[in-house]
């Protein structure tokens, strides 16, 4: 039998990556490992990730939690998907919800067909023939077993964290307060032995998680992983997140407002309102981004607002030795789509499946950085596309977004999107079809030609497919609560017996 | 509205390629556009892809066929997967069926927990955790709506060829019989506008498919695309094909004659009913 090399793993940094790991990781391997996590009371988390997409919810059910109490301790609210203000043009709207649009079949997407009942003006709005998009305009939800919509979750990250915690610590993994002075590396190998605390105590590991954030304490400071600077295409460098108390009924998603230099993201909770501006400080001061924000929340603000600096991109290596980087220590693209939480979840469930219990091999770790990057870099590719099509000419910003080089990866699927309305969802590749054209065409960028699919049916039959298609979703939505009237209902209900139902793979 | 641009197909060649993409077409874009097939009696075709994988359920699924005319028609029989004899080591077999091995969690795919299990002296081989390798090991095959097994054919591929232009012709593709003597280039954008055959007959088109096989007389002696060769990799570059009258029924017990592909090593090996033999080698190793 081979022999079991990783019998401790450290986990450094008590964030939500810190606590997603060691949740995930005491639930499914805590037999076979110890597993302690370093944090200090003395730093602040950013914990500013407040809004997920629905692999969120696979998460949860991976780790058995029911989703009332998940709910509950984290203050959540059902989310259906984001929408955009003033992106393309000053004045435009569109959604990109979760749901798929339409019927697809193997030989064309949905949009084919509607693109050519558009042409023949026999179409409505592409979010009619969506149920999460037409919900979400609607403020209304349903959820339940075997719910037809497709959710995540906005969530309070600070008390997520605090809720994983219980679970990991329940589960047995020891925590340990204080701040980390140094880091002890093999003098040979570089691999990592342990963490000197200021205390002077030694945590020694044979597998190291870096949670640490930004500044990557064990994965760039001490291994000199390397990053890569994406700022070039990603020009945000800057977020001021502000607290707000609730003034309105919670709404089912997210509101990303674009303004002079960035945009505002404004996120429902059921006790208070998460808003935060983005923005690049070459175009606008930290004060004028402040205030900008102040004048724009609705709400008394519970908290001052302070700024978190960045650079986006992708650390070289996120897996360097005997150290696998999750969370900010692993890169960041910026919050426009959600992603932080999932590239969190989905590092952990990869670093699960990679385990490496008999030694950390290269072929291991090559695996897990190549899924990795190109996880980040297809999510880097959609929220630059954002960006790129913006039509605005009011701010030097968007002078600058619109002119900006792009990945050739990104300018083939314009392109692709352009000529003949084709989108694709490569093998391994977080958004899907769906997801690309109702940004695509939400951001106005109009095909030139389509499938000829639509073409081959006759002008009822078109009619009567788009008809039937619409007005059972316009049904099926008339039927649903308001979000806010489901989710007091859902939060007044004692927690089900039972874990959250399984969710299937489809995000 | 779109302007519609390409309204003439060319299909050049006739083997499996071109008479399955000229099905293809015509199944599902048939009321749009005009479909040529250009081919020559005197042009032989290769011919010899005679065993296919799953994906070859769903293409005549697609094209519309029904399973049983095509089999009768293409004397084709089932196939499970394929026995590889005397790879690793002279005298080894292996199978690889077209099944799911086990059952994997979201957390390690199944044969970790075999490996673990062969560990501590538990459990069988592999392949007993496989529906698929176990039947084609028992030279067993089963088929319904709603059928357990994942399997593809093995067919006569000159038949194949020969049903799918049948129904072509029947749906609308015009056939060309004839050689190509040259082909017709735009003068500025170098886009192929016509074949022009050796009776002089021009057979103009907006979209052209290249199915002349190996030598690709669109796609590279005409458009000189370039070619990657992988033989440093893939070193055979000959193959001997024969056919032999079916000796033996195609589901014996004995499952060296079952509902497997066989590639051996070094000797031919047999496929039911008419068997199809072949012999893959390298020519002139060492230069």
């Amino acid at each position: 039998m081979a022999e079991q090399v990783v019998k401790k793993v450290v986990v450094a940094g008590g964030g939500t990556a810190g606590w997603m790991a060691a949740a995930a990781l005491s639930k499914h391997l805590g037999s076979l490992v110890e597993i302690t996590l370093v944090e200090s009371d003395d730093i602040g988390t950013v914990g500013v990730g407040e809004s997920t997409i629905p692999t969120a919810r696979t998460f949860n059910q991976l780790l058995g939690i029911d989703e009332r109490e998940f709910m509950r301790a984290t203050q959540a609210s059902f989310k259906l998907g984001i929408l955009f203000e003033d992106w393309a043009r000053i004045g435009d709207r569109y959604v990109h919800a979760f749901g798929q649009v339409g019927k697809s079949t193997w030989m064309a997407g949905f949009h084919h067909v509607w693109l050519q009942a558009r042409a023949e003006g026999l179409a409505g709005p592409l979010d009619d023939y969506c149920l999460e998009g037409k919900a979400l305009k609607a403020q209304r939800f349903v959820a339940g077993e075997n719910g037809p919509l497709n959710y995540a979750y906005h969530l309070d990250a600070t008390l997520y964290g605090r809720f994983l915690r219980g679970m990991s610590e329940k589960a047995g993994v020891r925590r340990v307060e204080g701040k980390i002075q140094r880091v002890d590396q093999h003098p040979e190998t570089g691999f990592v032995r342990a963490l000197v605390m200021e205390s002077g105590e030694e945590v020694a590991g044979d597998l190291f998680v870096d949670c640490t954030g930004f500044r990557g304490l064990v994965i760039e400071q001490t291994l000199k992983a390397g990053y890569e600077d994406w700022s070039r295409w990603l020009p945000t460098n800057s977020a001021v997140p502000l607290q707000t108390v609730s003034v309105g009924p919670a709404v089912p998603y997210t509101r990303a407002m674009a303004h002079t230099a960035g945009w505002q993201w404004r996120i429902p909770l059921q006790h208070r309102v998460g808003n935060g501006l983005v923005y690049c400080n070459e175009f606008m001061s930290d004060d004028e981004a402040i205030a900008m924000l102040l004048d724009q929340v609705e709400g008394e603000t519970l908290m001052t607002p302070r700024v978190i600096r960045y650079v986006t991109g992708k650390r070289r290596k996120t897996w360097d030795k005997n150290v696998v980087a999750l969370g900010l220590a692993s890169g960041f693209v910026e919050p426009l789509e959600s992603t932080s939480i999932h590239m969190i979840m989905i590092g952990v469930l990869r670093l699960m499946q990679l385990f490496p219990l008999n030694g950390v091999s290269d072929a291991l770790a090559e695996r897990f950085n190549r899924l990795q990057d190109a996880e980040l870099e297809a999510i880097r590719d959609f929220i630059v596309l954002h960006y790129k099509l913006t039509e605005r000419t009011d701010a030097p910003f968007w002078n600058h977004c619109r002119e900006m080089p792009i990945p050739d990866t990104l300018a083939h699927r314009i392109a692709l999107f352009q000529e003949g309305a084709q989108a694709y969802q490569a093998a391994g590749e977080l958004f899907q079809v769906d997801s690309w054209l109702q940004v695509m065409l939400g951001q106005r960028l109009e095909p030139r030609a389509w499938h000829p699919m639509g073409r081959l049916m006759k002008r009822d039959q078109l009619r009567g497919a788009l008809g039937d298609l619409r007005s059972n979703i316009a049904r099926a939505v008339d039927r649903m609560p308001t979000h806010q009237q489901f989710l007091d209902q859902y939060m007044g209900q004692a927690p089900s017996v039972k874990a959250a139902r399984p969710v299937a793979a489809r995000r | 509205m779109q302007d519609q641009v390409v309204k003439k197909v060319v299909i050049a060649g006739g083997g499996s390629a071109g008479w399955m993409t000229a099905q293809a077409l015509v199944t599902q874009l048939g009321p749009l556009v005009d479909i040529t097939l250009v081919e020559s009696d005197a042009i032989g075709t290769v011919g010899v892809g005679e065993s296919t994988i799953p994906t070859a359920r769903t293409f005549i699924h697609l094209l519309g066929l029904d399973e049983r005319e095509f089999m009768r028609e293409t004397k084709a029989t089932f196939k499970i997967g394929i026995l590889f004899d005397n790879w690793a080591r002279i005298g080894d077999r292996y199978i690889h069926s077209f099944g799911e091995v086990g059952k994997s969690t979201l957390l390690a795919h199944f044969h970790h927990i075999w490996m673990n299990a062969r560990d501590r002296g538990i459990g069988g081989d592999l392949g007993d955790y496989c529906l698929e390798l176990k039947a084609s090991e028992a030279s067993r095959f089963f088929t319904s709506e709603n059928g357990l097994l994942n399997y593809a054919y093995h067919l006569d591929a000159t038949l194949f060829g020969r049903y799918l232009r049948g129904r072509c012709i029947q749906q609308g593709v015009t056939r060309v019989e004839g050689r190509i003597e040259r082909v017709e280039q735009n003068g500025e954008s170098g886009f192929v506008e016509a074949l022009v055959m050796e009776n002089g007959e021009r057979i103009a088109g907006d979209l052209f498919i290249d199915c002349t096989g190996f030598r690709g007389l669109l796609i590279e002696q005409t458009l000189k695309t370039g070619f990657e060769d992988w033989g440093h990799w893939l070193p055979n570059d000959r193959a001997v094909a024969m056919q032999v009258s079916a000796t033996e029924p195609a589901a014996p017990a004995d499952p060296r004659r079952g509902p497997l592909c066989r590639l051996a090593v070094g000797h031919p090996a047999a496929a039911p009913r008419r068997q199809g033999l072949g012999l893959l080698l390298r020519a002139h190793v060492g230069r």
